[in-house]
């Protein structure tokens, strides 16, 4: 299983905005045997893909430079199952972005209608860790599968810029 | 960032000088908005409510922080977010806790804050009340003393109160 | 059940509480990604085995009358350390109320000897009935299959438990 649990960004304003979208399927692993009378998705993933919205939204805007993680998750509130066939729209808006964290207020939509509603908070990894815990190169092909770059806009709307580390990564590759 | 207190002045007309329908208009609206200290204590508590999930009734002026309300290091994130956003206005980490008087060898002695690191203490914290943390003033106790009541008065040095 | 969280159920009082454990291998999918060079449980999978232990109280202490016991609510859930491969994540939550559907717990997850999470939740049971009538005539097979996944993970609980006549 893979940890992803986006498949695509259908918009990206750095610093500011990030939706993504996730199909539900019934041949996904975490559906198999979950909930047999009416498979549905759990909430822990439906939470992990909005953080991954917000956490990628939170990292690009300092260049993917820090490190983020999720450090609290203040508030989830499920409203109804999610269930395999459903596509969720997340929504992740930053309230404030510091030096050590970000808290960012979120949501998921499914055919417009309030599913989900999540208030993250993200720690800025120091020093006592390991640097960097992704390998660049792959990093970028990761937010580059995600669409991230397709869609991003800075704040003045013009296209997202990918930063030079991980561009001079990706050429580096073998 | 702060919010203007100030109201956007009326557009003045050719026959009034601006100079004195704006400057009344700008006092009565930086007075109607400015918060009482209930006002303060209102949102402060409801921040600490949401951020530390705690009843709104165990949220007192002396509730310690740490002791009490059971808030942890990512918890003073969370909260500084939620203060900063419901009085608009910015909160320094250092401002709040002068980390590096604590980390300071002229200002700590055997785990211990010396007098002169007291004195900055409260130099750097005109709101909080640390007459408890003089009496043992031990590093480690440092963060687990600070009261509801000591957020309250610091918020309320950054916003002015009526 | 592919993303059953607990290896096994240590303890269960109905209506009260539960300890369960879940240890991390290092051979998990997943670690590759989170994080290619820090593997680690992820924050939510925390959560999840947090939540399972819950729900699994709710269902002994109703008996398995419904198959679904979700999720609704998670509040404050904070992560004070990683749980890295060869550790075990030592899950317990307390029934803290109950109202009709609703159950409010306090969780936690210790590894280490040292707290890694805690939570409130508020799980909530979903009669399958009001779903999907349809569905409903699944419900008894599907109750017994929460059962028998209750009774994998927690056979050596059960063969402590004294059995009346």
């Amino acid at each position: 299983m893979r940890w992803m649990w986006i498949d695509r960004f259908l918009e990206f304003q750095s610093g500011r905005r990030a939706v993504a979208r996730k199909n539900i399927s019934l041949v996904e692993e975490q559906i198999d045997e979950y909930s047999p009378a009416y498979p549905y998705m759990p909430a822990s993933l439906i939470i992990e893909g909005i953080a991954q919205t917000a956490g990628l939204l939170v990292g690009e805007s300092s260049g993917f430079k820090d490190r983020v993680i999720l450090a609290k998750l203040a508030k989830a509130t499920m409203h109804r199952l999610a269930r395999p066939g459903d596509t969720l729209i997340y929504t992740a808006e930053v309230v404030d972005i510091k030096r050590d964290g970000a808290f960012c207020n979120c949501t998921s939509h499914i055919e417009g209608e309030l599913q989900a509603e999540v208030e993250l908070v993200f720690a800025m990894l120091d020093d006592r860790f390991p640097d960097p815990i992704f390998d660049p190169a792959d990093f970028l092909s990761m937010v580059r599968i995600f669409g991230l770059y397709d869609v991003g806009v800075d704040a003045n709307g013009q296209p997202l810029q990918i930063p030079p580390h991980l561009l001079a990564a990706e050429r580096a590759r073998p | 960032m702060r919010k203007a207190l100030c109201g956007n002045p009326p557009l003045a007309t050719p026959e009034i000088s601006p100079k004195i329908t704006i400057f009344p208009i700008l006092r009565a609206t930086e007075f109607a908005q400015m918060p009482t200290k209930a006002d303060v204590f209102e949102k402060v508590k409801a921040a600490l409510v949401d951020a530390l999930g705690v009843d709104d009734d165990q949220v007192t002026p002396d509730a310690t922080m740490v002791g009490d309300l059971g808030a942890e290091s990512i918890d003073f994130l969370d909260i500084v977010f939620r203060l900063e956003k419901a009085f608009g206005i910015e909160i320094p980490r250092s401002e709040l806790f002068p980390d590096d008087v604590l980390t300071n060898s002229a200002y700590v002695a055997d785990g211990k804050v010396t007098p002169q690191g007291v004195e900055e203490l409260k130099r750097r914290m005109p709101f909080a009340d640390l007459t408890k943390f003089e009496q043992n003033p031990v590093v480690q106790d440092f963060g687990n003393l600070l009261t509801v009541n000591d957020l309250c008065r610091y918020v309320e040095s950054k916003v002015g109160v009526s | 059940m592919r993303f059953g969280m607990l290896d096994r159920i240590t303890e269960l009082v109905p209506g009260e509480r539960i300890v369960a454990e879940r240890k991390l291998t290092g051979r998990e999918d997943y670690l590759a990604d989170h994080f290619p060079h820090f593997p680690v449980m992820p924050g939510v999978l925390m959560l999840e085995a947090m939540y399972q232990a819950a729900a699994w109280l709710v269902r002994v202490t109703d008996d398995f009358q419904d198959s679904i016991v979700r999720l609704k609510e998670a509040r404050n859930v904070k992560y004070s350390d990683f749980v890295v491969p060869g550790q075990t994540l030592i899950v317990s939550a307390e029934i803290k109320k109950r109202d009709g559907h609703l159950t409010s717990l306090t969780a936690q997850g210790i590894s280490h000897d040292a707290v890694a999470v805690s939570a409130r939740l508020v799980l909530e049971v979903v009669p399958v009935a009001s779903l999907s009538p349809d569905r409903s005539m699944l419900e008894p097979w599907a109750r017994k299959q929460m059962r028998d996944k209750f009774l994998k993970i927690s056979s050596e609980l059960l063969s402590r438990i004294p059995v009346n006549a």
